[in-house]
């Protein structure tokens, strides 16, 4: 068999596997009711999602005074920010190597009120011009809730190891589509919370040039962890701001 | 086995009426689109979810000025909403492991060990090179509508597929 008999016989093979795989699809019987009715599937099921989200960053706001809302205001822990520290990868998002991170702060006591403080958005993410430039969010970007990213890294040594442990599990998910440039910078941190930012930007992927990542972290028995996160897509091309989805 | 959901000679459509055109659009394409989206995004409801969704955004959007641009509009919305979606599911970082006994797209499909197979290294491919498998040898489009509909150039569909292709081949060696 020659190589154009085998591209002929693959070809044939996927072409029979998706059609077998897609032949058992069938629409449900109420989508054309839906489509008319304005109300597709999502808003069914996700309603109770996103109350449940909302509900838990409020219960986070109170219990820790740290927390991160789903909207667009920005975060505070209430204590004076050490020096941040922050790594880059380029090539290889899935090496983020770490600096290590020394950082000494003396016992601070975080009201457990304490509201958000409202920061300008791209400033207190991007600390250089370029970036904040280049990849401004859309107008009309939302941040929205992570809520799977609570306990991930649990047992860090460290706020930095937390956000890259979240990085890590962001990128291990990805098959082959993955940024090329991807920052985790500690914002904020007292002895027990810390604001933590990871920044994914440069996708092969022309709708979304990128993604912002904010988790708030605390120290538990066994080291720090992740309790709450937000994150909000930069899109290249257009927002879809009601649902927040790239176009 | 290859479906054609081609777009490219529609025929304008007959109906000015919004309702008139969604229940045209809908007997038409829906089922189409939706098997080429339970490819892309491997959920069922998930992709009857974003069809729909497509959809509602036409009829919300009617009457387009070339009504007979709309079944390519749907698909192009479709493509960005499974694309989208999939970001988001990456950046919503779904830890929780998925239970065993979920349904999944291909429920009641009756597929050969072969054909499992290719599904499965399908689904592992990077997201374009999924897309312009399941678009070249799915729904059958050609490379210039592959390129149309994902907004990138014909050259880099003919790269993409020929990576997927290359990668399926590496897969599936020995497996039949």
């Amino acid at each position: 068999m020659n190589g154009d008999d085998r591209n002929d016989e693959l070809e044939t093979r996927v072409s029979d596997a998706l059609g077998a795989y897609a032949s058992a699809i069938e629409p449900s019987p109420d989508a054309l009711d839906r489509i008319r009715d304005g109300r597709p599937n999502r808003f069914v099921s996700r309603g109770p999602v996103l109350a449940a989200a909302a509900a838990l960053v409020v219960v986070v706001a109170i219990g820790a005074g740290v927390a991160l809302s789903s909207d667009d205001e920005g975060l505070d822990v209430g204590v004076d920010p050490p020096d941040a520290t922050s790594t880059s990868t380029t090539d290889a998002p899935t090496t983020t190597t770490a600096a290590p991170t020394t950082t000494t702060v003396p016992p601070t006591t975080v009201p457990p009120t304490a509201p958000p403080t409202t920061v300008a958005t791209n400033s207190s993410i991007f600390d250089d011009g370029v970036l904040a430039t280049a990849f401004a969010p859309l107008e009309g970007a939302q941040w929205q809730a992570i809520m799977d990213a609570v306990n991930t890294g649990f047992g860090s040594e460290s706020p930095q190891a937390a956000g890259e442990a979240v990085a890590a599990r962001t990128i291990a998910e990805v098959s082959g589509d993955v940024p090329i440039e991807i920052r985790v910078n500690v914002r904020q941190q007292s002895t027990l919370d810390a604001i933590v930012e990871i920044t994914y930007r440069r996708w092969p992927d022309d709708s979304v040039s990128g993604v912002d990542q904010e988790l708030a972290v605390q120290m538990g028995e066994a080291g720090w962890f992740v309790v709450s996160g937000r994150s909000r897509s930069l899109c290249s091309r257009g927002l879809d701001s009601a649902q927040n989805l790239c176009v | 086995m290859m479906v054609t959901v081609s777009t490219a000679d529609a025929v304008p459509l007959p109906v000015v009426d919004r309702d008139e055109a969604l229940v045209a659009l809908f007997h038409e394409h829906y089922r189409p689109l939706l098997r080429v989206a339970a490819l892309l995004v491997d959920e069922r409801a998930e992709a009857e979810e974003l069809v729909q969704e497509a959809y509602a955004r036409l009829y919300q959007r009617w009457p387009l000025r070339d009504e007979g641009s709309a079944p390519a509009y749907l698909r192009s919305i479709v493509l960005n909403l499974a694309r989208s979606r999939l970001r988001r599911r990456v950046v919503a970082m779904r830890y929780r492991p998925t239970p065993t006994n979920a349904p999944g797209a291909d429920e009641g499909a009756v597929l050969h060990d072969d054909q499992r197979a290719v599904v499965d290294a399908v689904r592992r491919l990077p997201q374009r090179q999924r897309e312009c498998v399941v678009l070249r040898y799915y729904a059958g489009l050609s490379e210039a509508e592959i390129a149309s509909a994902l907004g990138i150039s014909a050259g880099s569909v003919k790269s993409h597929t020929s990576r997927a292709m290359a990668s399926l081949a590496a897969r599936l060696e020995g497996h039949r």
